[in-house]
């Protein structure tokens, strides 16, 4: 608590720390809200400046990109069916239904206050825990336990969004072989950059060099969600969204609070993971809320539990990937990297021992991640007050305006045209795909754990000597993958009685 | 007893998705080479998920043949009406614009450059989105060329296309250098 303390005084002891940190907490959240550029675009351009900052200033800036960052992506997720970043997804899911039933208000505020929770809580556990949870995180997560848990997320999160379970398989899969397209994860050999089809030859370096995800999102959310509303204006059957300012009621709050508890602990437990944090977390966090909820008949129509559950998830991950980053050296992800890279300028080693040598640094640290979080609540109750307003603009003037702010994040990823033809092609096939019952999200999470779980099947499958039992011989990856057995049969057998009860009166 | 003439449209789903496996798993043989350290080689993984669609979209068949409706509905004359006003109309043609806008527009934008596109673009998705107030028309795209310039080309340092007609190329570039003023 001392540390802690200590750690506070030190970030809001002068007005530098003070401006970085405001600055941190707006451009994070500014960032993750427009899509294509996101808190990594924010830190790229910042990394440079941080050689003449003070280390406590540069990474105190960099964890509360961070968290704001992830919070960010949920309001355009809410407001126009956009997420921010992959984590910021499933809240689409019942954000946006919220918002066209004229509950965007609530919508923002239950993610605004989960967001904070989620991320106060995993700051919580980050300062009391940090070296035992990363020692054994550590030890017990290999390959096998990382590619266990992306095909539990995978099980678990399959049928969500979709009209059925097999539609939401198919999408799942449909994800997994775009997820296939570029070099393969250990041989580094291109796939799908060279095709014959009836004696045609086609061959091109930008599928050898994958899919990015990025123009994916793009496509399957904010153009779908365009060429849906521009229809239903050419039918005369779009109603505008009324743009309400109403906060989630204590009560409301209440209700969900066995799903913030869990979605904090899937946020925590995913995050430690190297490489698939907030993304799965946010998944996770909302096949399960819809597993275990009271409303699941609500889920995908506007219901404040999903946006809980994956926007709680998400910000719960975002402590919990600092984790093996302060305590191993080992970063997460793209931005915990370029926090390893300032500790590096600064010629610093993030380890055991940076707790002994840079003892201020880390507590700095502990201390920004966790007022950043609180203070999401005010940038986010400022937010709710004022971005909801642009829900009363007609959506024929917003419409042209998301196709080219969509258009340039596209773009801006790798000033390559081609992505943006994948983005619109992409938003023409998920227009499709949900006109059919399929899922957008499905495809999305296939594509995002696709190249994740493959790399971990491979490496799982050369430590185990080609032994597919072998994942029954680590304890966690046994009970992850009978869970997900479980998972399987169970949403089979759901089906199953649902069509029985369905059908049921008709047979009458 | 399941009327088949409903069969149609789960048929042709499952028809699509076995095309979407069997083109992919066809491909694999431009990437089947051995790799040493991995028995399974670069095309295990692509040629397990073209099994795993094959299997989703043979589940899916089965299972909406099985939820077929027992009768086909008898068509009606206000069916029959409904049906007419359905075809290609103006409002069809208004949908089919708005789906190929955003193509036309991504063909033109290496040709025009970005700072000539985009309002055209903007301009002709506003008037296809039924938008005719003068005044909305240019209001509108006047924000998002303003947004463009100052957020985008200012701030972010964005490089969009600048085109391959000469004197457009100047425009696109003269742009982005008025833009970029005082940095």
């Amino acid at each position: 608590m001392e540390q802690f303390l200590t750690g506070t005084a030190a970030l809001f002891g002068d007005l530098t720390s003070i401006t970085i940190f405001v600055c941190g907490l707006v451009g994070g959240a500014l960032f993750g809200a427009v899509p294509g550029v996101n808190m990594l675009t924010l830190g790229a351009v910042l990394l440079p400046f941080t050689i003449s900052m003070e280390p406590g200033h540069a990474v105190m800036l960099f964890s509360v990109i961070y968290c704001s960052g992830v919070f960010g992506g949920a309001i355009t997720a809410i407001l126009f069916n956009i997420p921010g970043a992959p984590e910021n997804a499933p809240t689409c899911l019942d954000g946006y239904p919220m918002t066209v039933s004229g509950r965007a208000g609530k919508a923002i505020g239950a993610a605004v206050c989960c967001s904070a929770l989620g991320g106060v809580a995993s700051a919580i556990l980050m300062m009391s825990a940090t070296g035992a949870i990363a020692g054994w995180a550590v030890r017990a997560f290999g390959p096998q336990e990382v590619f266990s848990l992306i095909f539990f997320g995978l099980v678990v999160s399959a049928s969500m969004g979709a009209s059925n379970l097999w539609k939401g398989w198919l999408s799942v899969f449909a994800g997994l072989l775009i997820a296939t397209v570029g070099t393969d994860p250990v041989g580094g050999i291109a796939r799908f950059g060279e095709w014959t089809l009836f004696d045609l030859h086609y061959k091109s370096y930008y599928l050898s060099a994958g899919i990015h995800f990025i123009p994916m999102i793009l496509g399957f959310f904010a153009i779908s969600e365009v060429l849906v509303q521009a229809t239903n204006i050419s039918l005369g059957v779009r109603e505008r969204p009324k743009a309400s300012l109403e906060f989630p009621s204590l009560a409301e709050f209440w209700r969900v609070r066995f799903t913030l508890l869990r979605s904090t602990l899937i946020g925590f437990f995913a995050g430690i993971l190297p490489g698939i944090g907030a993304t799965l977390a946010a998944f996770l966090g909302y096949s399960q809320a819809l597993r275990w909820s009271r409303h699941r008949d609500n889920f995908g129509k506007g219901e404040i539990e999903g946006v809980v559950a994956s926007e709680t998830a998400n910000n719960a991950a975002t402590g919990a990937a600092m984790i093996p980053l302060l305590a191993l050296g080992l970063p997460g992800g793209a931005l915990t990297a370029m926090i390893l890279g300032i500790f590096q300028i600064h010629g610093m080693e993030p380890g055991p021992l940076i707790f002994i040598n840079s003892g201020d640094l880390v507590w700095v640290t502990f201390a920004a991640m966790f007022w950043a979080n609180v203070a999401i609540v005010l940038l986010g109750w400022v937010q709710t007050k004022t971005v909801v307003h642009i829900l009363r603009l007609p959506f024929r003037w917003l419409a042209p305006g998301i196709l080219i702010l969509a258009t340039i994040g596209a773009y801006a990823l790798r000033n390559l045209m081609i992505d943006v033809w994948v983005m619109f092609v992409a938003g023409v096939l998920a227009y499709l795909l949900r006109a059919s019952g399929y899922s957008a999200a499905g495809v999305i999470l296939g594509l995002i754990l696709g190249k994740l779980g493959e790399s971990a099947f491979s490496k799982s499958m050369q430590l185990m000597d080609y032994n597919i039992f072998g994942f029954f011989a680590r304890p966690i990856s046994a009970t992850l993958i009978i869970f997900a057995v479980v998972a399987l049969a169970a949403s089979i057998i759901g089906e199953l009685r649902g069509d029985r009860r369905q059908n049921r009166p008709s047979e009458t | 007893m399941t009327d088949l003439r409903y069969a149609g449209k789960p048929v042709a789903e499952w028809l699509v998705w076995i095309a979407i496996a069997g083109i992919a798993y066809s491909q694999t043989g431009h990437f089947d080479m051995e790799i040493k350290q991995y028995a399974f080689g670069a095309d295990g993984w692509p040629t397990a998920i073209c099994i795993g669609l094959v299997l989703g979209a043979t589940g899916q068949l089965i299972y909406q043949l099985t939820r077929l409706p027992r009768s086909f509905p008898a068509a009606s004359p206000g069916a029959a009406v409904k049906s007419m006003k359905l075809l290609p109309s103006r409002g069809m043609a208004q949908r089919v614009a708005i789906f190929m806008l955003p193509f036309v527009f991504l063909y033109l934008t290496p040709i025009f450059g970005a700072y000539v596109s985009v309002p055209l673009f903007v301009l002709a998705m506003l008037i296809l989105l039924d938008v005719r107030s003068p005044r909305t028309l240019i209001g509108v795209t006047a924000i998002i060329y303003a947004v463009l310039l100052l957020v985008f080309t200012r701030i972010f340092y964005v490089a969009l296309p600048t085109g391959r007609i000469d004197l457009l190329y100047e425009f696109n570039t003269a742009l982005i250098v008025l833009s970029r003023m005082g940095l």
